[in-house]
Protein backbone atom coordinates (compact mmCIF):
# COMPACT_ATOMS: atom_id res chain seq x y z
CA UNK A 1 0.00 0.00 0.00
CA UNK A 2 1.18 3.53 -0.78
CA UNK A 3 2.60 5.05 2.41
CA UNK A 4 1.34 8.16 4.19
CA UNK A 5 4.68 9.80 3.51
CA UNK A 6 4.39 9.10 -0.21
CA UNK A 7 0.92 10.70 -0.30
CA UNK A 8 2.25 13.68 1.64
CA UNK A 9 5.11 14.02 -0.82
CA UNK A 10 2.66 14.00 -3.76
CA UNK A 11 0.45 16.57 -1.98
CA UNK A 12 3.53 18.69 -1.46
CA UNK A 13 4.32 18.53 -5.18
CA UNK A 14 0.70 19.45 -5.94
CA UNK A 15 0.77 22.35 -3.44
CA UNK A 16 -2.09 20.94 -1.42
CA UNK A 17 -2.30 21.16 2.37
CA UNK A 18 -3.97 17.87 3.35
CA UNK A 19 -5.25 16.81 6.78
CA UNK A 20 -4.14 13.47 8.24
CA UNK A 21 -7.65 12.08 7.61
CA UNK A 22 -7.44 13.10 3.96
CA UNK A 23 -4.04 11.44 3.65
CA UNK A 24 -5.36 8.19 5.15
CA UNK A 25 -8.44 8.15 2.90
CA UNK A 26 -6.33 8.89 -0.18
CA UNK A 27 -3.96 6.01 0.58
CA UNK A 28 -6.72 3.44 0.10
CA UNK A 29 -8.26 5.21 -2.88
CA UNK A 30 -4.98 5.74 -4.73
CA UNK A 31 -4.14 2.08 -4.15
CA UNK A 32 -7.35 0.82 -5.73
CA UNK A 33 -7.07 3.28 -8.64
CA UNK A 34 -3.43 2.37 -9.25
CA UNK A 35 -4.35 -1.34 -9.23
CA UNK A 36 -6.87 -0.55 -11.96
CA UNK A 37 -4.61 1.60 -14.15
CA UNK A 38 -1.91 -1.05 -13.82
CA UNK A 39 -3.92 -3.15 -16.30
CA UNK A 40 -2.20 -1.12 -19.04
CA UNK A 41 0.90 -3.24 -18.31
CA UNK A 42 -0.95 -6.26 -19.80
CA UNK A 43 -1.25 -4.82 -23.29
CA UNK A 44 1.28 -5.98 -25.80
CA UNK A 45 2.70 -2.82 -27.36
CA UNK A 46 4.14 -2.91 -30.88
CA UNK A 47 7.93 -3.13 -30.96
CA UNK A 48 8.14 0.29 -32.53
CA UNK A 49 5.29 2.20 -30.93
CA UNK A 50 4.12 5.37 -32.62
CA UNK A 51 6.12 8.28 -31.26
CA UNK A 52 2.90 10.16 -30.62
CA UNK A 53 -0.78 9.26 -30.80
CA UNK A 54 -1.45 12.62 -32.43
CA UNK A 55 -0.13 11.57 -35.81
CA UNK A 56 -2.37 13.94 -37.67
CA UNK A 57 -1.60 17.00 -35.53
CA UNK A 58 1.11 19.50 -36.28
CA UNK A 59 2.57 22.44 -34.42
CA UNK A 60 0.93 25.74 -35.19
CA UNK A 61 3.06 28.87 -35.30
CA UNK A 62 2.14 32.49 -35.72
CA UNK A 63 4.22 35.48 -36.71
CA UNK A 64 5.77 37.45 -33.87
CA UNK A 65 3.82 40.59 -33.16
CA UNK A 66 1.48 42.31 -30.77
CA UNK A 67 -1.72 40.29 -30.48
CA UNK A 68 -3.49 43.38 -29.14
CA UNK A 69 -2.86 46.92 -27.96
CA UNK A 70 -0.95 47.03 -24.67
CA UNK A 71 -3.09 47.52 -21.60
CA UNK A 72 -6.56 46.99 -23.08
CA UNK A 73 -7.26 44.01 -20.80
CA UNK A 74 -5.25 45.12 -17.77
CA UNK A 75 -8.04 46.56 -15.66
CA UNK A 76 -10.45 43.75 -16.42
CA UNK A 77 -7.91 41.09 -15.50
CA UNK A 78 -6.69 42.88 -12.39
CA UNK A 79 -10.27 43.27 -11.16
CA UNK A 80 -10.12 39.52 -10.48
CA UNK A 81 -7.02 39.83 -8.31
CA UNK A 82 -7.50 39.07 -4.63
CA UNK A 83 -4.88 41.68 -3.66
CA UNK A 84 -3.45 44.43 -5.84
CA UNK A 85 -1.46 47.60 -5.63
CA UNK A 86 -2.25 49.80 -8.62
CA UNK A 87 -1.41 47.72 -11.67
CA UNK A 88 0.60 45.21 -9.64
CA UNK A 89 -0.50 41.98 -8.05
CA UNK A 90 0.35 42.00 -4.37
CA UNK A 91 2.05 38.78 -3.23
CA UNK A 92 4.26 37.71 -0.36
CA UNK A 93 7.97 38.33 -0.47
CA UNK A 94 9.80 35.33 -1.96
CA UNK A 95 13.41 36.46 -1.46
CA UNK A 96 14.82 37.01 2.00
CA UNK B 1 -48.14 22.31 -26.47
CA UNK B 2 -46.11 24.57 -24.21
CA UNK B 3 -43.39 26.82 -25.62
CA UNK B 4 -40.91 24.93 -23.44
CA UNK B 5 -41.75 21.70 -25.32
CA UNK B 6 -40.44 23.09 -28.61
CA UNK B 7 -37.09 22.25 -30.13
CA UNK B 8 -34.66 25.01 -31.16
CA UNK B 9 -35.68 24.57 -34.80
CA UNK B 10 -39.39 24.68 -33.96
CA UNK B 11 -38.80 27.88 -31.99
CA UNK B 12 -36.99 29.36 -35.00
CA UNK B 13 -39.93 28.42 -37.26
CA UNK B 14 -42.38 29.95 -34.78
CA UNK B 15 -40.48 33.25 -34.84
CA UNK B 16 -40.60 33.36 -38.61
CA UNK B 17 -44.31 32.49 -38.69
CA UNK B 18 -44.84 35.15 -35.98
CA UNK B 19 -46.68 32.60 -33.82
CA UNK B 20 -44.79 33.83 -30.75
CA UNK B 21 -41.91 36.15 -29.91
CA UNK B 22 -38.46 35.62 -28.39
CA UNK B 23 -39.75 37.40 -25.28
CA UNK B 24 -42.60 34.84 -25.05
CA UNK B 25 -40.14 31.94 -25.36
CA UNK B 26 -37.67 33.44 -22.89
CA UNK B 27 -40.47 34.14 -20.45
CA UNK B 28 -41.80 30.57 -20.72
CA UNK B 29 -38.37 29.09 -20.00
CA UNK B 30 -37.72 31.46 -17.09
CA UNK B 31 -41.11 30.70 -15.54
CA UNK B 32 -40.60 26.95 -15.82
CA UNK B 33 -37.06 27.26 -14.45
CA UNK B 34 -38.33 29.27 -11.44
CA UNK B 35 -40.67 26.40 -10.66
CA UNK B 36 -38.47 23.37 -11.45
CA UNK B 37 -34.91 24.44 -10.75
CA UNK B 38 -35.18 24.53 -6.93
CA UNK B 39 -35.72 20.75 -6.93
CA UNK B 40 -33.39 19.90 -9.84
CA UNK B 41 -30.46 22.31 -9.24
CA UNK B 42 -29.72 22.20 -12.98
CA UNK B 43 -28.82 25.88 -13.16
CA UNK B 44 -26.32 27.45 -10.77
CA UNK B 45 -27.41 30.85 -12.01
CA UNK B 46 -30.14 32.12 -14.28
CA UNK B 47 -28.91 35.30 -15.97
CA UNK B 48 -30.73 38.54 -15.14
CA UNK B 49 -30.53 39.93 -18.68
CA UNK B 50 -32.41 37.19 -20.56
CA UNK B 51 -35.55 39.23 -21.27
CA UNK B 52 -33.50 42.24 -22.31
CA UNK B 53 -31.62 40.12 -24.87
CA UNK B 54 -34.88 38.51 -25.97
CA UNK B 55 -36.25 41.96 -26.81
CA UNK B 56 -33.13 42.66 -28.87
CA UNK B 57 -33.61 39.32 -30.66
CA UNK B 58 -37.20 40.28 -31.50
CA UNK B 59 -35.91 43.50 -33.06
CA UNK B 60 -33.35 41.55 -35.13
CA UNK B 61 -36.04 39.08 -36.21
CA UNK B 62 -38.37 41.95 -37.19
CA UNK B 63 -35.72 43.70 -39.29
CA UNK B 64 -33.85 40.75 -40.81
CA UNK B 65 -36.80 38.37 -41.14
CA UNK B 66 -35.83 35.01 -42.58
CA UNK B 67 -32.26 36.25 -43.16
CA UNK B 68 -31.66 36.12 -39.39
CA UNK B 69 -29.58 33.19 -38.15
CA UNK B 70 -31.70 30.17 -37.15
CA UNK B 71 -30.49 30.56 -33.56
CA UNK B 72 -31.58 34.20 -33.23
CA UNK B 73 -33.54 34.42 -30.00
CA UNK B 74 -33.24 30.68 -29.33
CA UNK B 75 -32.49 30.02 -25.64
CA UNK B 76 -29.47 27.97 -24.68
CA UNK B 77 -28.02 26.84 -21.33
CA UNK B 78 -24.25 26.88 -20.86
CA UNK B 79 -22.07 24.63 -18.71
CA UNK B 80 -20.32 26.55 -15.94
CA UNK B 81 -16.83 25.92 -17.39
CA UNK B 82 -17.41 27.84 -20.65
CA UNK B 83 -16.63 31.56 -20.43
CA UNK B 84 -19.20 34.24 -21.19
CA UNK B 85 -17.65 37.69 -20.79
CA UNK B 86 -18.95 39.51 -17.72
CA UNK B 87 -20.69 36.41 -16.27
CA UNK B 88 -19.42 34.26 -13.50
CA UNK B 89 -17.74 31.00 -14.55
CA UNK B 90 -16.93 28.83 -11.55
CA UNK B 91 -16.45 25.32 -12.98
CA UNK B 92 -18.67 24.44 -9.96
CA UNK B 93 -15.64 24.97 -7.72
CA UNK B 94 -15.16 27.06 -4.62
CA UNK B 95 -11.82 27.97 -6.18
CA UNK B 96 -13.64 30.03 -8.85
CA UNK B 97 -16.88 30.79 -7.02
CA UNK B 98 -16.59 34.56 -7.63
CA UNK B 99 -14.58 34.42 -10.84
CA UNK B 100 -16.00 36.63 -13.60
CA UNK B 101 -15.04 35.73 -17.18
CA UNK B 102 -12.94 38.42 -18.83
CA UNK B 103 -13.54 37.18 -22.37
CA UNK B 104 -15.91 35.01 -24.41
CA UNK B 105 -15.08 31.42 -25.28
CA UNK B 106 -14.92 31.08 -29.07
CA UNK B 107 -18.01 28.83 -29.01
CA UNK B 108 -19.81 31.62 -27.13
CA UNK B 109 -18.66 34.33 -29.59
CA UNK B 110 -20.07 32.22 -32.40
CA UNK B 111 -23.39 31.71 -30.60
CA UNK B 112 -23.54 35.45 -29.80
CA UNK B 113 -22.93 36.26 -33.48
CA UNK B 114 -25.82 33.92 -34.29
CA UNK B 115 -28.04 35.77 -31.81
CA UNK B 116 -28.60 32.88 -29.36
CA UNK B 117 -30.04 33.74 -25.96
CA UNK B 118 -28.00 32.60 -22.95
CA UNK B 119 -30.34 31.49 -20.17
CA UNK B 120 -27.86 30.67 -17.44
CA UNK B 121 -24.93 28.57 -16.35
CA UNK B 122 -25.45 24.94 -15.44
CA UNK B 123 -24.16 22.76 -12.64
CA UNK B 124 -21.39 20.21 -13.20
CA UNK B 125 -18.86 18.10 -11.38
CA UNK B 126 -16.09 20.37 -10.11
CA UNK B 127 -13.69 21.21 -12.98
CA UNK B 128 -15.61 18.60 -15.04
CA UNK B 129 -14.29 15.71 -12.94
CA UNK B 130 -17.00 13.18 -12.33
CA UNK B 131 -19.93 11.29 -13.79
CA UNK B 132 -22.82 12.36 -11.56
CA UNK B 133 -22.55 16.11 -10.63
CA UNK B 134 -22.15 14.88 -7.03
CA UNK B 135 -18.68 16.46 -7.09
CA UNK B 136 -20.09 19.97 -7.60
CA UNK B 137 -19.19 22.37 -4.78
CA UNK B 138 -22.75 23.72 -5.07
CA UNK B 139 -24.92 20.64 -4.54
CA UNK B 140 -25.95 17.70 -6.69
CA UNK B 141 -28.20 18.02 -9.75
CA UNK B 142 -31.15 15.62 -9.82
CA UNK B 143 -32.29 13.54 -12.78
CA UNK B 144 -35.66 14.82 -14.07
CA UNK B 145 -36.72 11.20 -14.79
CA UNK B 146 -36.28 10.23 -11.12
CA UNK B 147 -35.28 12.81 -8.52
CA UNK B 148 -33.51 10.21 -6.36
CA UNK B 149 -31.05 9.53 -9.18
CA UNK B 150 -28.11 11.40 -10.69
CA UNK B 151 -28.32 13.01 -14.15
CA UNK B 152 -24.81 11.79 -14.95
CA UNK B 153 -21.88 14.09 -15.40
CA UNK B 154 -19.86 16.01 -15.58
CA UNK B 155 -22.25 18.08 -17.73
CA UNK B 156 -25.20 16.94 -15.58
CA UNK B 157 -26.75 20.39 -15.14
CA UNK B 158 -26.92 20.97 -18.89
CA UNK B 159 -28.46 17.51 -19.43
CA UNK B 160 -31.03 17.95 -16.65
CA UNK B 161 -31.96 21.43 -17.94
CA UNK B 162 -32.70 20.13 -21.45
CA UNK B 163 -34.43 16.95 -20.22
CA UNK B 164 -36.68 19.01 -17.89
CA UNK B 165 -37.45 21.48 -20.70
CA UNK B 166 -35.72 24.35 -18.92
CA UNK B 167 -33.83 24.93 -22.20
CA UNK B 168 -34.22 23.41 -25.70
CA UNK B 169 -30.46 23.01 -26.08
CA UNK B 170 -27.35 23.29 -23.91
CA UNK B 171 -23.58 23.38 -24.27
CA UNK B 172 -21.55 20.82 -22.40
CA UNK B 173 -17.96 19.63 -22.54
CA UNK B 174 -16.29 16.24 -22.67
CA UNK B 175 -12.96 14.99 -21.50
CA UNK B 176 -14.24 11.39 -21.32
CA UNK B 177 -17.97 10.85 -21.61
CA UNK B 178 -19.10 14.04 -19.89
CA UNK B 179 -21.69 14.76 -22.59
CA UNK B 180 -22.56 11.26 -23.81
CA UNK B 181 -23.01 9.72 -20.34
CA UNK B 182 -25.47 12.38 -19.02
CA UNK B 183 -27.22 12.34 -22.42
CA UNK B 184 -27.69 8.58 -21.94
CA UNK B 185 -28.94 8.92 -18.36
CA UNK B 186 -31.30 11.81 -19.19
CA UNK B 187 -32.67 10.48 -22.52
CA UNK B 188 -31.09 13.08 -24.82
CA UNK B 189 -29.00 13.34 -27.95
CA UNK B 190 -25.41 14.28 -26.98
CA UNK B 191 -22.49 14.86 -29.32
CA UNK B 192 -18.76 14.67 -28.61
CA UNK B 193 -17.27 16.20 -31.76
CA UNK B 194 -13.96 15.26 -33.40
CA UNK B 195 -11.09 16.62 -31.31
CA UNK B 196 -10.29 19.97 -32.88
CA UNK B 197 -13.66 20.48 -34.56
CA UNK B 198 -14.70 23.02 -31.91
CA UNK B 199 -12.30 25.53 -30.38
CA UNK B 200 -11.34 24.99 -26.74
CA UNK B 201 -10.53 28.68 -26.28
CA UNK B 202 -12.48 29.83 -23.22
CA UNK B 203 -13.23 26.33 -21.98
CA UNK B 204 -11.70 25.93 -18.50
CA UNK B 205 -9.03 23.30 -19.19
CA UNK B 206 -9.07 19.84 -17.61
CA UNK B 207 -7.29 17.40 -19.95
CA UNK B 208 -6.18 19.50 -22.90
CA UNK B 209 -5.44 16.62 -25.28
CA UNK B 210 -8.98 15.31 -24.65
CA UNK B 211 -11.28 18.29 -23.90
CA UNK B 212 -13.95 19.18 -26.45
CA UNK B 213 -17.12 21.31 -26.36
CA UNK B 214 -20.35 19.67 -27.53
CA UNK B 215 -24.07 19.92 -26.97
CA UNK B 216 -27.32 18.37 -25.72
CA UNK B 217 -30.74 18.48 -27.32
CA UNK B 218 -33.98 16.51 -27.49
CA UNK B 219 -33.57 15.79 -31.21
CA UNK B 220 -30.82 15.30 -33.76
CA UNK B 221 -31.54 18.44 -35.80
CA UNK B 222 -30.78 20.75 -32.87
CA UNK B 223 -27.50 19.00 -32.08
CA UNK B 224 -26.49 19.44 -35.72
CA UNK B 225 -27.53 23.10 -35.64
CA UNK B 226 -25.41 23.85 -32.56
CA UNK B 227 -22.44 21.89 -33.91
CA UNK B 228 -22.54 23.70 -37.26
CA UNK B 229 -22.70 27.04 -35.42
CA UNK B 230 -19.85 26.56 -32.95
CA UNK B 231 -17.37 24.52 -34.99
CA UNK B 232 -14.50 25.82 -37.10
CA UNK B 233 -10.84 26.74 -37.15
CA UNK B 234 -9.79 29.23 -34.48
CA UNK B 235 -6.46 31.06 -34.25
CA UNK B 236 -6.91 31.01 -30.45
CA UNK B 237 -6.73 27.19 -30.32
CA UNK B 238 -3.79 25.68 -32.20
CA UNK B 239 -5.40 22.24 -32.14
CA UNK B 240 -8.49 23.27 -34.12
CA UNK B 241 -8.90 21.65 -37.51
CA UNK B 242 -9.49 23.52 -40.77
CA UNK B 243 -13.12 24.62 -41.09
CA UNK B 244 -13.46 22.69 -44.34
CA UNK B 245 -12.62 19.01 -44.67
CA UNK B 246 -15.67 17.30 -43.22
CA UNK B 247 -16.31 13.84 -44.63
CA UNK B 248 -19.02 11.25 -44.95
CA UNK B 249 -18.76 7.52 -44.28
CA UNK B 250 -18.90 5.11 -47.22
CA UNK B 251 -21.70 2.74 -46.25
CA UNK B 252 -24.26 1.63 -43.67
CA UNK B 253 -22.14 -1.01 -41.94
CA UNK B 254 -22.10 -1.00 -38.14
CA UNK B 255 -19.41 -2.90 -36.24
CA UNK B 256 -20.18 -4.22 -32.76
CA UNK B 257 -17.24 -5.14 -30.52
CA UNK B 258 -19.06 -7.96 -28.70
CA UNK B 259 -16.28 -8.68 -26.20
CA UNK B 260 -16.33 -5.06 -25.11
CA UNK B 261 -20.11 -4.57 -24.75
CA UNK B 262 -20.73 -7.77 -22.78
CA UNK B 263 -19.86 -5.99 -19.53
CA UNK B 264 -22.91 -3.71 -19.71
CA UNK B 265 -25.95 -4.38 -17.49
CA UNK B 266 -28.12 -7.09 -19.14
CA UNK B 267 -31.08 -4.69 -19.37
CA UNK B 268 -28.86 -2.17 -21.14
CA UNK B 269 -27.66 -4.88 -23.54
CA UNK B 270 -31.27 -5.77 -24.28
CA UNK B 271 -32.04 -2.13 -25.09
CA UNK B 272 -28.90 -1.97 -27.23
CA UNK B 273 -29.98 -5.05 -29.23
CA UNK B 274 -33.42 -3.51 -29.83
CA UNK B 275 -31.81 -0.41 -31.34
CA UNK B 276 -29.51 -2.53 -33.51
CA UNK B 277 -32.50 -4.56 -34.71
CA UNK B 278 -34.34 -1.36 -35.60
CA UNK B 279 -31.35 -0.12 -37.59
CA UNK B 280 -31.02 -3.49 -39.29
CA UNK B 281 -34.63 -3.15 -40.52
CA UNK B 282 -33.69 0.32 -41.72
CA UNK B 283 -31.02 -0.87 -44.16
CA UNK B 284 -28.02 -1.05 -41.87
CA UNK B 285 -25.79 -4.10 -41.78
CA UNK B 286 -24.62 -5.21 -38.33
CA UNK B 287 -21.34 -7.13 -38.11
CA UNK B 288 -19.19 -8.30 -35.22
CA UNK B 289 -15.75 -6.72 -35.00
CA UNK B 290 -12.75 -7.15 -32.75
CA UNK B 291 -11.46 -4.18 -30.81
CA UNK B 292 -8.79 -5.81 -28.63
CA UNK B 293 -7.45 -2.65 -26.98
CA UNK B 294 -10.87 -1.22 -26.08
CA UNK B 295 -11.08 -2.62 -22.53
CA UNK B 296 -7.77 -0.91 -21.68
CA UNK B 297 -8.82 2.52 -22.91
CA UNK B 298 -10.30 3.67 -19.59
CA UNK B 299 -7.18 2.64 -17.65
CA UNK B 300 -5.03 4.60 -20.13
CA UNK B 301 -7.42 7.52 -19.71
CA UNK B 302 -6.97 7.44 -15.93
CA UNK B 303 -3.25 7.95 -16.49
CA UNK B 304 -3.30 10.59 -19.23
CA UNK B 305 -6.10 12.69 -17.74
CA UNK B 306 -4.79 13.05 -14.13
CA UNK B 307 -1.36 13.90 -15.58
CA UNK B 308 -2.95 16.71 -17.58
CA UNK B 309 -5.17 17.73 -14.63
CA UNK B 310 -2.26 18.09 -12.24
CA UNK B 311 -0.56 20.28 -14.83
CA UNK B 312 -3.58 22.37 -15.88
CA UNK B 313 -4.75 23.00 -12.33
CA UNK B 314 -1.32 24.20 -11.22
CA UNK B 315 -2.41 27.66 -12.40
CA UNK B 316 -4.86 28.02 -9.51
CA UNK B 317 -2.59 29.63 -6.96
CA UNK B 318 -4.87 32.28 -5.44
CA UNK B 319 -2.60 35.07 -6.64
CA UNK B 320 -4.18 36.42 -9.82
CA UNK B 321 -7.79 35.26 -9.48
CA UNK B 322 -9.82 32.72 -7.61
CA UNK B 323 -9.93 31.81 -3.96
CA UNK B 324 -7.04 33.24 -1.98
CA UNK B 325 -5.67 32.83 1.51
CA UNK B 326 -3.44 35.23 3.41
CA UNK B 327 -0.83 33.16 5.19
CA UNK B 328 2.55 33.68 6.76
CA UNK B 329 4.47 32.95 3.55
CA UNK B 330 3.85 32.41 -0.15
CA UNK B 331 4.06 28.64 0.08
CA UNK B 332 1.42 28.45 2.80
CA UNK B 333 -0.81 30.74 0.73
CA UNK B 334 -0.63 28.32 -2.21
CA UNK B 335 -1.15 25.19 -0.15
CA UNK B 336 -4.09 26.47 1.88
CA UNK B 337 -5.87 28.28 -0.99
CA UNK B 338 -5.73 25.08 -3.03
CA UNK B 339 -6.77 22.89 -0.12
CA UNK B 340 -9.80 25.12 0.54
CA UNK B 341 -10.63 25.76 -3.10
CA UNK B 342 -10.57 22.20 -4.44
CA UNK B 343 -12.99 19.41 -3.52
CA UNK B 344 -12.05 15.78 -2.78
CA UNK B 345 -12.25 14.44 -6.37
CA UNK B 346 -10.12 17.28 -7.72
CA UNK B 347 -7.52 16.70 -5.01
CA UNK B 348 -7.55 12.96 -5.75
CA UNK B 349 -6.80 13.54 -9.43
CA UNK B 350 -4.04 16.10 -8.73
CA UNK B 351 -2.36 13.57 -6.41
CA UNK B 352 -2.84 10.76 -8.92
CA UNK B 353 -1.41 12.94 -11.68
CA UNK B 354 1.64 13.77 -9.60
CA UNK B 355 2.03 10.04 -8.93
CA UNK B 356 1.90 8.85 -12.56
CA UNK B 357 4.30 11.61 -13.63
CA UNK B 358 6.80 10.88 -10.84
CA UNK B 359 10.27 9.90 -11.97
CA UNK B 360 10.50 6.12 -11.76
CA UNK B 361 6.81 5.73 -12.70
CA UNK B 362 6.76 7.83 -15.85
CA UNK B 363 7.72 4.97 -18.20
CA UNK B 364 5.35 2.48 -16.59
CA UNK B 365 2.38 4.85 -16.72
CA UNK B 366 2.39 7.99 -18.79
CA UNK B 367 4.66 6.78 -21.59
CA UNK B 368 2.83 3.46 -21.76
CA UNK B 369 -0.60 5.09 -21.74
CA UNK B 370 0.46 7.42 -24.52
CA UNK B 371 1.68 4.44 -26.59
CA UNK B 372 -1.62 2.69 -25.83
CA UNK B 373 -3.50 5.64 -27.33
CA UNK B 374 -1.62 4.89 -30.54
CA UNK B 375 -2.61 1.19 -30.33
CA UNK B 376 -6.28 2.08 -29.83
CA UNK B 377 -6.13 4.50 -32.78
CA UNK B 378 -4.62 1.71 -34.90
CA UNK B 379 -7.34 -0.77 -33.83
CA UNK B 380 -9.97 1.81 -34.79
CA UNK B 381 -8.31 2.53 -38.13
CA UNK B 382 -8.41 -1.19 -38.95
CA UNK B 383 -12.03 -1.49 -37.85
CA UNK B 384 -13.07 1.49 -39.96
CA UNK B 385 -11.58 -0.16 -43.04
CA UNK B 386 -14.54 -2.57 -43.00
CA UNK B 387 -17.29 -0.71 -41.12
CA UNK B 388 -18.51 2.91 -41.06
CA UNK B 389 -19.74 2.99 -37.50
CA UNK B 390 -18.89 1.28 -34.22
CA UNK B 391 -21.81 0.87 -31.83
CA UNK B 392 -21.78 0.21 -28.08
CA UNK B 393 -24.14 1.06 -25.25
CA UNK B 394 -23.27 4.62 -24.14
CA UNK B 395 -23.14 3.64 -20.47
CA UNK B 396 -22.91 0.30 -18.64
CA UNK B 397 -26.13 1.06 -16.74
CA UNK B 398 -29.04 3.48 -16.41
CA UNK B 399 -29.02 6.41 -13.95
CA UNK B 400 -27.83 5.34 -10.50
CA UNK B 401 -29.01 6.59 -7.12
CA UNK B 402 -27.46 9.67 -5.56
CA UNK B 403 -24.73 8.37 -3.24
CA UNK B 404 -24.71 4.89 -4.80
CA UNK B 405 -21.20 5.13 -6.27
CA UNK B 406 -19.24 6.51 -3.33
CA UNK B 407 -16.15 4.49 -4.25
CA UNK B 408 -14.17 6.57 -6.82
CA UNK B 409 -13.30 3.60 -9.03
CA UNK B 410 -16.93 2.48 -9.43
CA UNK B 411 -17.73 6.01 -10.62
CA UNK B 412 -14.83 5.97 -13.09
CA UNK B 413 -16.14 2.75 -14.69
CA UNK B 414 -19.24 4.68 -15.87
CA UNK B 415 -17.10 5.96 -18.76
CA UNK B 416 -15.68 2.64 -19.95
CA UNK B 417 -17.44 2.89 -23.34
CA UNK B 418 -16.63 6.58 -23.72
CA UNK B 419 -12.86 6.39 -23.43
CA UNK B 420 -11.78 5.13 -26.91
CA UNK B 421 -13.32 8.15 -28.70
CA UNK B 422 -11.72 10.72 -26.39
CA UNK B 423 -8.28 9.09 -26.43
CA UNK B 424 -8.17 8.97 -30.23
CA UNK B 425 -10.10 12.14 -31.08
CA UNK B 426 -12.88 10.51 -33.13
CA UNK B 427 -16.45 11.84 -32.87
CA UNK B 428 -19.21 9.95 -31.05
CA UNK B 429 -22.89 10.52 -30.42
CA UNK B 430 -25.28 9.16 -27.81
CA UNK B 431 -28.85 8.65 -28.96
CA UNK B 432 -31.80 7.53 -26.77
CA UNK B 433 -32.29 3.75 -26.98
CA UNK B 434 -35.19 1.71 -25.53
CA UNK B 435 -35.89 2.54 -21.88
CA UNK B 436 -34.99 0.08 -19.13
CA UNK B 437 -36.82 -0.77 -15.92
CA UNK B 438 -34.97 -0.26 -12.64
CA UNK B 439 -36.69 -0.55 -9.26
CA UNK B 440 -40.06 -0.07 -10.95
CA UNK B 441 -39.02 3.12 -12.76
CA UNK B 442 -38.57 3.38 -16.51
CA UNK B 443 -35.23 5.02 -17.16
CA UNK B 444 -33.59 6.16 -20.38
CA UNK B 445 -30.30 4.78 -21.65
CA UNK B 446 -28.38 5.64 -24.79
CA UNK B 447 -26.73 3.83 -27.65
CA UNK B 448 -23.42 5.22 -28.81
CA UNK B 449 -22.10 5.47 -32.35
CA UNK B 450 -18.48 6.26 -33.12
CA UNK B 451 -17.20 7.06 -36.61
CA UNK B 452 -13.96 8.27 -38.21
CA UNK B 453 -12.69 11.80 -37.61
CA UNK B 454 -14.71 14.59 -39.18
CA UNK B 455 -17.71 12.43 -40.11
CA UNK B 456 -20.19 14.07 -37.71
CA UNK B 457 -22.74 14.44 -40.53
CA UNK B 458 -22.81 10.63 -40.80
CA UNK B 459 -23.41 10.37 -37.04
CA UNK B 460 -26.38 12.71 -37.45
CA UNK B 461 -27.64 10.51 -40.30
CA UNK B 462 -27.58 7.27 -38.30
CA UNK B 463 -29.07 9.03 -35.26
CA UNK B 464 -31.93 10.36 -37.40
CA UNK B 465 -32.53 6.90 -38.85
CA UNK B 466 -32.74 5.38 -35.38
CA UNK B 467 -35.09 8.03 -34.01
CA UNK B 468 -37.16 8.25 -37.21
CA UNK B 469 -36.41 11.95 -37.44
CA UNK B 470 -37.02 13.30 -40.93
CA UNK B 471 -36.13 16.99 -40.64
Amino acid sequence: MISADEVKKLADLGRLALTDEEVEKLRGEIDSIVAYIDTVQKVQLPEKPASSPYLDLENVMREDGEPHETGVYTEELLKQAPRRDGNYLKVKKILG
Amino acid sequence: MELTDLSAKEIAHGYRAKTFSAVDVAHAHLTRTDKENPKLNAYLEVFDDVLEHAKEADTVLATKGSAAHTLTGVPIAVKDNILIKGKRASAASKMLENHVATYDATAISKLKAAGALFLGRTNMDEFAMGSSTEHSAFGVTRNPHDLTRVPGGSSGGSAAAVAAHLAPVALGSETCGSIRQPASLCGLVGLKPTYGAVSRSGLIAMGSSLDQIGSFSRNVADTELIFETVRGHDALDGTTLPTDGQKKVANKKIGVPRDFVKDADPRVQESFEKSLAALSKNGYEIVDITFPSAPYALAAYYIVMPAEVSTNLARFDGMRYGLSYEGKNLREEYDVARARGFGPETKRRIILGAHVLSSGYYDAYYRRATALRGVIAEDLRKAFESVSYIATPTTPGAAFKIGEKSDPLSMYLEDVFAAPANLTGIPAISVPSAKVLRDGTELPVGIQFMSPKRTESSLFAIARDLLGETV
